[in-house]
């Protein structure tokens, strides 16, 4: 029934279905990309399916919601199912293979699509990967849910350090395959992935495959006992309520749900800042309330996790690929700003869509509202730059003026698209996938005209004076589209119906 | 249709006028020619069944809507012409109260207060009167999500009365509050009547209404059957003494209803490239 739900989305929008569909075929896109790239060699691929830190990071991240959050019901599961006669214990299976299933479906459909579909006719080794890496994943749901239960009958902080210990255990060869890039066979053995990943580098060689087998084994043995022991609590009373998390579900109702859920959880974490004074200047008047905003539903902490997200493969892959450290950092640097004021952009118009009737009914200073909006993208970004700008520094070694130069031109045009697209959404009163999909395609069509002229000065000998003409052409483009996209957007928000 | 809409209607005492109001969504019609007047230190009730067209009376009112055509005149203000200035003197309780539940209490008055123009040191002063009043100075730190649905009622009341608003309208302003809150509210805009302001009130709460409306207007089909106090109405309808108020709008939204509806072309939903043009 969850799983139905869940994937409910589908059969409200086809445009639903086009996301899904794009999204699942987007493996088959890291296909040609590796085959070209040369890592289609066995060791390559094991190494970069195996090491890679995304494959802790997942099972990592399962087990830290279990030390935040008890297990959780859905409102209509509360309302309907246990007002019935369900059993607690049938429920928890039910609960433990949908998210199993779902977990499996978000995170590994466009794999399975590409990769398993070729690769598995191969050889029977990939077979025991995928094998190797579902059963972590398995392991990994079934530490959660039990913790999740476990952490309502027992001392709280008892379960906690268990949660951490077991943590620390699952990601034990992460900071040495980071430091040396060899993790001694002991450490790997009592990682669940750091055996399975003995057990595929054995698969090539003469070594012993029982110590990292039987670990692997033992690590499904615990989960599957813990797992049997925690079905038997009754957690039904004590059980959080939360909403439904549908699959590709971008509605606004997902979305505010999801927001005012994060509120209540993160807020209380949030840096204390207050909205009892602010400036008198109109523009930072609302500038200051949109940080309170953000900081307030967490936002900022999923902007950094995205930043990391977006740098890690920097990190990892730049010392062995063929671009020089300072080009995979300006590709890098470059890609903030436009990926961040598409979400910020996100943020604001789920955070703030169902206010706007205050500034609509009581307020003149529609102009102020629409650039404090857009002097926060800026805001929040140009600090984000210099960290960014900053890494890149130290791990190249060199300064590129001309990215940061092509990315504030890029902030500022991406941004007060941003502006425009957020009010455009607003107007609509949907935001649909194909609503989502467009404005990253014009978020991208709006970046072209800056990113074309950096490119080209990257990869061609231009002559001083084609350089000067294609800088004076991008920073042109970037002041003007910044004009007339605030104009617009102010505009549009004096005709917008609420 | 009965129609004495205007004729006590006395330009000098009105705070709001509206004059054969159209509207219609997506050529759905919601307002079918719709007039109404309501004059100072008067609470008019605007009565209606659901899809009635009340809300969109009080949106377009408001400026969060716009009218297809019509005329609409708040305090001596045509709202074509000039449609900020009059929103200085009005206050407004939405019938969904969505109000920004990252902000603390105290925070959602200063917000208001602040993009209303009010100085800094009066604007705390309203702020905490208000709070005070309402019963929500113990809770002036705490953020809005975690206030229960007559708190955050009580809050958005407080907003609209931050400037000793001369029109007020409210849509259906008392759902989810508590008797004793109900009371209390009441006493306040009896008060804020009698030292001069207007309230257009929403509501299907037809005891209220005519308990607390000095006028009422019944619509239908987003058009007016009928105007004036429970004595002209009973007179219009021919009604007992003893007929209460729900028995006439039951009888009055009935006959409407026989009635067909207007079909309007409406407005095609507006695309991206729509913002761009002039």
């Amino acid at each position: 029934m969850r799983l139905i739900a869940s994937f409910g989305s589908f059969r409200k929008s086809k445009s639903t279905l086009v996301l899904f569909c794009i999204y699942s075929l987007s493996g088959l896109g890291i296909l040609p990309l590796v085959l070209g790239d040369g890592l289609f060699s066995e060791n390559m691929f094991i190494e970069v399916i195996t090491q890679y830190p995304l494959l802790y990071l997942f099972p990592a991240l399962f087990l830290f919601y279990s030390l935040i959050s008890p297990i959780s019901v859905i409102d209509y599961e509360r309302d309907f199912i246990f007002s019935s006669p369900v059993m607690s214990k049938d429920f928890f299976v039910a609960k433990t293979l949908y998210d199993m299933t779902l977990i499996m479906f978000i995170l590994f459909l466009p794999f399975i699509i590409s990769f398993v579909a070729i690769l598995l006719l191969v050889k029977l080794f990939y077979v025991i990967m995928f094998s190797l890496i579902f059963l972590i994943l398995a392991i990994s749901v079934m530490l959660e849910n039990s913790f999740k239960v476990l952490i309502l009958f027992y001392s709280r902080n008892l379960v906690r350090l268990l949660i951490v210990v077991i943590l620390f255990v699952f990601c034990a060869p992460v900071p040495l395959a980071v430091l040396y890039h060899d993790v001694p066979t002991l450490i790997n053995l009592i990682s669940p992935i750091g055996a399975s990943q003995e057990i595929l580098a054995g698969l090539g060689g003469p070594s012993n495959l029982v110590a990292p087998t039987a670990s692997v084994l033992a690590w499904a043995i615990f989960s599957i006992g813990l797992w049997s022991w925690a079905s038997q609590f009754n957690f039904i009373p004590l059980a959080q309520v939360v909403p439904l998390r549908a699959a590709f579900d971008t509605s606004f109702r997902y979305q505010v749900q999801k927001q005012r859920l994060m509120l209540e959880k993160v807020g209380r974490f949030s840096i204390p800042v207050s909205f009892e004074h602010a400036p008198e200047n109109k523009i930072l008047f609302f500038a200051k309330e949109s940080i309170v905003r953000t900081l307030r539903f967490g936002d900022l902490y999923g902007l950094l996790l995205t930043a990391v997200f977006l740098s890690l493969p920097y990190f990892f892959v730049g010392d062995s690929a063929s671009f020089s450290f300072l080009q995979q950092g300006s590709f890098f640097v470059l890609l903030l700003p436009i990926f961040f004021p598409i979400l910020l952009t996100q943020l604001w118009i789920t955070e703030f869509s169902d206010y706007f009737w205050i500034l609509k009914t009581f307020s003149y200073e529609i102009k102020s509202y629409v650039f404090g909006v857009f002097f926060w993208q800026l805001l929040f970004y140009l600090p984000l730059l210099a960290i960014s700008q900053t890494i890149v520094v130290i791990i190249a070694g060199s300064v590129g003026f001309s990215v940061i130069f092509y990315s504030l031109l890029l902030s500022l045009a991406d941004s007060a698209f941003g502006v425009f697209y957020g009010v455009w959404i607003i107007r609509r009163r949907s935001f649909t996938p194909y609503v989502y999909m467009m404005g990253m395609l014009f978020f991208v069509l709006v970046s072209l005209p800056i990113l074309i002229p950096f490119l080209i000065g990257e990869m061609v000998n231009l002559t001083p004076f084609l350089e000067i003409t294609l800088t004076l052409f991008s920073f042109s483009y970037s002041v003007i589209a910044t004009v007339v996209f605030l104009n617009r957007a102010i505009a549009a928000f004096r005709e917008m119906e609420l | 249709m009965l129609d004495s809409t205007f004729e006590k209607y006395d330009p000098n005492r009105a705070t709001l006028y509206v004059y054969n109001l159209w509207k219609a969504y997506d050529g759905v019609p919601a307002l079918n020619g719709l007039s109404l007047y309501m004059n100072r230190g008067e609470v008019l009730g605007l009565l209606g069944p659901n899809g009635s067209g009340k809300t969109t009376t009080i949106k377009i009112v408001l400026g969060l809507l716009k009218k297809d055509r019509g005329v609409v005149n708040v305090l001596g203000y045509d709202i074509d012409k000039d449609p900020y200035s009059y929103k200085r003197w009005i206050g407004y309780v939405p019938e969904t109260s969505a109000i920004p539940e990252y902000l603390t209490a105290y925070e959602f008055l200063y917000y208001v207060g602040r993009i209303r123009y009010m100085p800094g040191e009066a604007l705390k002063r309203r702020i905490d009167f208000l709070l005070e009043e309402f019963d929500l100075s113990d809770k002036r730190k705490n953020l809005v999500t975690s206030l229960s649905k007559g708190m955050k009622q009580k809050l958005v009341f407080s907003s609209a009365l931050l400037e000793e608003p001369k029109v007020l309208f409210l849509d259906e302003p008392f759902i989810g509050i508590d008797p004793e809150g109900q009371y209390e509210l009441k006493s306040m805009l009896k008060g804020l009547v009698q030292e001069g302001c207007s309230i257009l009130l929403s509501t299907h709460l037809l005891d209220l209404a005519e308990r607390f409306c000095d006028r009422v207007a019944i619509i239908s089909k987003g058009r007016n059957i009928v105007s004036g106090n429970l004595q002209e109405l009973k007179d219009i309808a021919h009604a007992g003494k003893d007929t209460t108020l729900e028995q006439l709008f039951l009888t009055l939204t009935r006959e409407s209803s026989s009635q067909g509806g207007v079909e309007l072309e409406g407005a095609k939903k507006k695309g991206f490239f729509s913002l761009f043009k002039r």
